[in-house]
């Protein structure tokens, strides 16, 4: 394979852009190692695009540094960086043919002829789309029009390749097909890569690193595991899969401390005590993030403590069943993946919870 | 240092220190001053400061001294930046005070005198040496704005702004103000505001005597009343031929369509010319009522209703324009939903066609105005007794009175009317009349007219479209005979006259009379053609895709010039460029500038339009694939832009070639322009040299117009090609 890469680190280093008085983005810090892939995560309008356009540089940061490499890139215009963007709506050029778009770039770098015209279709030939040179960007569908845009992107070897969006426009299907093939991609050429999205699925899928963004600040970064498994904070635990929160009571004193495990604090919903990783909380109130998934139903009373509900509402959804619980603690949203055994509406069931995907939220 | 800043660090010592630096008299591009390269008048600005004396030319060496220090610097340094800041605006603010400080009689100004003594030197007009460096002077300041993270960082995008800023404000801005200026001073230049209020109130231009005597009303009124019952007038028709147009089943519509290009090739006073050929004392009609009816010949038409008549077949077909687009623009459910609410057609058509269109209305009318305020040509050969503005300003710089402050005096009064028009335009209507139909899918039928709106439609329009016919009939025939009204003969001798071609033996010999107007004419619109949609799609690139302080600002000050009427320009390019630091009068290229400047808010327009269309993540891409700004420009949105590149190119040409408001003061007899010359022909009453030179012209024009169209071509775009004509993009921005 002769596309090859520079993969290069990014580092924001405070960095704030304010349009106006707006501050799209707000004192952020954070760091992608070469040759991994990081997500940008959150809600609409929280940051991503304007972040990912100042890697770009497309935008320029009202304050604090950009480096990418070791390079201070703050004042730099996009022309003049080695970063690559695939948009959200592909941008191919519609008066270029689709070899002429892959060509593009490395013509007004000043590659000599041939060699473009090589590098294009080693680069078509990496997203499949050989002999399709000659056809019209409009004469493509969807995902191979976004399969041209990335194949362009890719042939200059960028030393960051940005990813907005890349997957919106597409149908479901073909959505989780594309992503695995760009994570392949991105791994097989060691790419670093940074990538927007405001589907948590997909940045669980395809990251080495998750960075959640909310109301222009990182609400919280790190690997999918921990973002799932440990949120920070309510919105990421509520943003990264759905969670029920609930209110606690935390106290270490009735906890016995594991030898090597995470140091455990007693805590107790209702009449429901748990056991769980205390997360350096201080005693007292606490809010408690249950996953749906980690609900257990029980028709007859379990030996355990429990709780006790009544199912409020329950939907058919193929794969499991949803159901909202009326619980002393308030309405939960409970999946149950056991749809053989369906419970009707007003029958009183008893909860436990699972090991995994209960975990308090630091304040 | 960044390459940029060292080429033009490059062209900055070229100016300096090779090209001459005073303007030549003979012409730069004659070369007459490479055999006497050291000569006081020809030398450049480092041999001028050392041997000739001009010592203030030597800041500028040192302004281009400092920036050298910087080579073999990464330009990623801010203090690179910094520097290039402090220079270029030194250099700039240096070139500027030296410019106006030394003149033709040493220091311009007394204080200047008595506060340094006599200079005992002197200075003629900057030529292009000084345009080099005072370029790259603006290259270093914007460069290092771009490299402090300003405009986006991007060194391309500083610079154009940087270029259009000083430019427009070299040629649109200071010489309106030279204008204001000249004002308020006496014809001594000294400063004299009591003759100013009494010029500015002087009974001529105020005055109401007509209201309650015989005597005359002042010009000011007689130029507004002019221009509400044009106004008027061409909105009613307007409005007539829309509907027509758009919403009846009349089966000649193409023809109407063709209406609606007439006066873009049309120059402005050719309609004036007509209206004599057919109503003057001989004119055809009037000949024709003599004979049959025994109504005596007069002069009637000489006067308000001849211009009114001219200006009402000149503009009509602009409002027509702007109407179009508003009556396509009402969505057929809205009336829809009124029928089935149980209005009948007539009550639909007045509670919420015509409340719907009320903006349109505005617009056009405001149009109107601000066209018949700004006409010169027909008001010059039809006016008789009824003084208009424009042609007062016109009389007192070229007249027996020769009365400058007069004429400025005149232009402020015309500037005040028209700029408060294009204000409420765009303020008030500016921006709801660009709403037109969304991508939604409307269904439904246009309603019918009612009976009385088709009547009134129908009973207007088509009469006018005759006339219309008629008229232009009248141009293309009254070459062709020997003298309309008095003998129709067919002769070709007014074509010979004025585009006789005869053999010598050195070949060729263009011995007609307006073989030289022509060949000028033509030269300076191919030259300022490209120039004018160049800067014009520019400005709207920076305009619609870069974010900067000031932009707003900006936008006012490229659209200015729109609305100055071409006689002010004419004045104040007198006024301002006759004399250093920028003298230019009696050349060529200050017929290019001013075609430049006038013509181009309209590049700008069609160019934001059509900007507008194509997402800006094209260009971003282009970026982040390693173009650079201009190679962006080339490649992907000029190719993209190729039908407002057309309308741009289409609009500047024959806009120079039919332009006579401003052009008429700045003729000389080596730089003649046909519009001007005709203009001459008309005054000594030969009509028929006139009308065949003006047939020519728009031939000329519809010729041009096509290989325009052939030679840019129209964009490929695949399948799904959406190539929009031409007519469309002239519409919006005549909608503008
Ligand atoms: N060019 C701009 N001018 C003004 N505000 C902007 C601009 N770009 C983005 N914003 C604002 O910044 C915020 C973040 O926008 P964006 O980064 O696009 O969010 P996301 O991509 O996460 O949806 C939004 O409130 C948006 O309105
Ligand atoms: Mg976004």
């Amino acid at each position: 394979m002769t596309v090859g890469t520079k993969a290069a680190s990014v580092k924001f280093e405070g960095v704030t852009k304010a349009f106006g008085t707006v501050r799209a983005v707000d004192t952020v810090s954070f760091v992608v190692e070469p040759g991994t892939l990081a997500t940008l995560l959150g809600p609409s309008g929280c940051g991503k695009t304007t972040t990912l356009r100042m890697i770009a540089g497309l935008e320029l940061p009202t304050s604090g540094r950009i480096l990418i490499g070791e390079r201070d890139v703050s004042r730099i215009h996009a022309t003049e960086r080695d970063v690559s963007m695939v948009f959200q709506s592909y941008a191919l050029f519609p008066h270029m043919t689709v070899l002429e778009n892959v060509c593009y770039g490395l013509e007004v770098r000043g590659a000599n002829a041939k060699e473009v015209k090589d590098r294009a279709r080693e680069g078509l030939k990496l997203v499949s789309l050989e002999g399709y040179d000659s056809r019209m960007p409009s004469e493509l569908s969807g995902g191979q029009q976004q399969r041209v845009a990335v194949a362009r992107a890719l042939v200059l070897e960028p030393q960051v390749l940005l990813f907005d969006e890349p997957l919106s426009n597409l149908d479901a299907k073909l959505r989780r097909r594309m992503r695995e093939d760009i994570r392949e991609l991105q791994q097989k050429l060691g790419l670093t890569a940074v990538y927007v999205t405001h589907d948590q699925a997909e940045a669980l899928a395809v990251s080495d690193k998750v960075i959640v963004m909310h109301q222009g600040r990182i609400a919280q970064q790190g690997g999918p595991l921990d973002l799932y498994e440990a949120p920070d904070n309510l919105f990421v635990a509520d943003f990264i899969g759905d969670a029920n929160v609930v209110k606690g009571e935390l106290s270490r004193s009735g906890a016995r401390d594991h030898d090597a495990g995470p140091a455990i604090a007693m805590v107790r919903l209702g009449n429901l005590e748990l056991l769980l990783p205390h997360r350096d909380v201080p005693d007292g109130p606490v809010d408690v993030a249950i996953r749906p998934q980690a609900v257990i139903l029980a028709t007859t009373r379990p030996g355990r403590t429990h709780l006790e509900g009544t199912i409020s509402k329950a939907a058919y959804i193929g794969s499991h069943m949803e159901y909202e619980v009326s619980t002393p603690l308030g309405e939960m949203f409970v999946i149950d993946q056991a749809t053989g055994r369906q419970q009707p509406r007003g029958r009183t069931v008893y909860i436990t919870f699972g090991d995994r995907g209960v975990t308090v939220v630091k304040p | 240092m960044s390459r940029p800043v060292a080429w033009w660090l490059a062209v900055g010592w070229i100016g300096y220190a090779i090209l001459p630096w005073y303007a030549i008299e003979a012409g730069f591009w004659g070369f007459s001053w490479l055999p006497g390269w050291f000569d006081a008048n020809n030398a450049p600005a480092l041999v001028q400061s050392f041997a000739y004396g001009r010592w203030w030319l030597l800041p500028v060496a040192l302004a281009l001294l400092a920036p050298l220090a910087l080579l073999g610097w990464s330009k990623d340094e801010p203090g690179v930046a910094r520097l290039l800041i402090v220079v270029g605006t030194a250099g700039l603010a240096w070139l500027v005070l030296q410019g106006f400080a030394v003149g033709l009689k040493g220091w311009s100004f007394g204080w200047m005198e008595s506060l340094f003594g006599p200079l005992g030197n002197r200075q003629f007009g900057m030529g292009y040496g000084a345009l080099l460096v005072a370029g790259c002077f603006i290259v270093l300041l914007t460069q290092g704005l771009a490299g402090l993270g300003y405009f986006q960082g991007d060194g391309f995008t500083a610079g154009s702004i940087g270029v259009i800023i000083a430019t427009i404000a070299a040629f649109v801005f200071y010489p309106v103000f030279i204008v204001l200026v000249s004002a308020a001073q006496d014809n001594q230049g000294n400063f004299a505001p009591a003759l100013f209020v009494s010029k500015i109130l002087d009974q001529e231009i105020w005055g109401l005597d007509c209201v309650y005597s015989s005597l005359r009303c002042g010009v000011a009124w007689n130029s507004l009343f002019l221009a509400v019952l044009v106004g008027v007038g061409t909105t009613v028709l307007g409005l007539a031929f829309a509907l027509v147009a758009v919403r009846s089943g009349f089966r000649f519509k193409r023809i109407l369509r063709v209406l609606t290009v007439l006066p873009i090739i049309t120059p402005p006073f050719v309609i004036g010319l007509a209206v004599i050929l057919m109503f003057g004392r001989s004119g055809a009609v009037t000949m024709l009522l003599s004979e049959h009816f025994g109504i005596a010949p007069s002069r009637w038409i000489y006067g308000l209703p001849g211009v009114f008549m001219a200006q009402m077949l000149a503009f009509t077909p602009i409002a027509f324009l702007v109407m179009i687009g508003v009556v396509q623009g009402i969505s057929p459910s809205l009336e829809e939903a009124a029928l089935t609410l149980r209005a009948d057609r007539w009550r639909t058509f007045k509670t919420v066609s015509l409340p719907l269109m009320r903006p349109g209305l505005a617009n056009a009318f405001l149009l109107g105005f601000i066209e018949s305020l700004a006409d010169f040509g027909n008001p010059l050969v039809l006016g008789g007794n009824y003084d208009v503005l424009s042609t007062k300003i016109f009389f007192a710089v070229v007249g027996a009175q020769h009365d400058q402050g007069r004429a400025a005096v005149l232009s402020i009064i015309l500037l005040v009317f028209t700029l408060s028009a294009f204000y409420a335009q765009r303020q008030w209507l500016g921006k709801k009349s660009y709403a037109t139909v969304t991508g939604k899918g409307d269904a439904g039928l246009p309603v019918p007219l009612p009976a009385r709106a088709h009547l009134f439609a129908y009973g207007l329009a088509v009469p006018w479209a005759l006339f219309t016919a008629v008229v232009y009939v009248m141009i293309l025939l009254g070459g062709f005979v020997q003298s309309m009204g008095r003998n129709h003969d067919f002769t070709l001798r007014h074509y010979v006259a004025a585009f006789q071609v005869g053999w010598t033996e050195h070949g060729i010999h263009f011995s007609g009379a307006a073989w030289n107007s022509f060949w000028t004419t033509l030269e300076i619109s191919l030259l300022a053609a490209p120039l004018t949609a160049a800067l014009g799609l520019l400005t709207a690139y920076v305009l619609v895709r870069q974010k900067f302080a000031g932009k707003d600002a900006f936008e006012f000050g490229t659209m200015l010039s729109f609305a100055i009427p071409g006689t002010v320009i004419g004045i104040s390019y007198i006024l301002a460029f006759n004399t250093p630091p920028i003298e230019l009068t009696g050349t060529g290229v200050i017929l290019v500038i001013c075609f430049i400047f006038r013509n181009m808010p309209v590049g700008v327009r069609a160019g934001i339009a059509a900007m507008s269309q194509i997402d800006k993540s094209l260009d971003e891409a282009s970026l982040t694939l390693g173009a650079r700004s201009f190679t962006t420009m080339r490649r992907i949105i000029m190719p993209l832009l190729r039908p407002a590149v057309v309308a741009s190119l289409v609009y500047a040409f024959v806009r120079a070639m039919t332009a006579v408001s401003a052009v008429i003061f700045l003729v000389t007899a080596q730089y003649e322009m046909a519009t001007a010359y005709i203009v001459g022909r008309v005054e000594a009453g030969d009509y028929g040299l006139a009308i065949a030179y003006c047939s020519a012209l728009i031939v000329v024009m519809i010729v041009a117009i096509l290989l325009i169209q052939v030679l840019v071509g129209e964009r490929k775009l695949g399948r799904r090609s959406a190539a929009a004509p031409i007519s469309s993009e002239i519409q919006g921005s005549a909608a503008a």
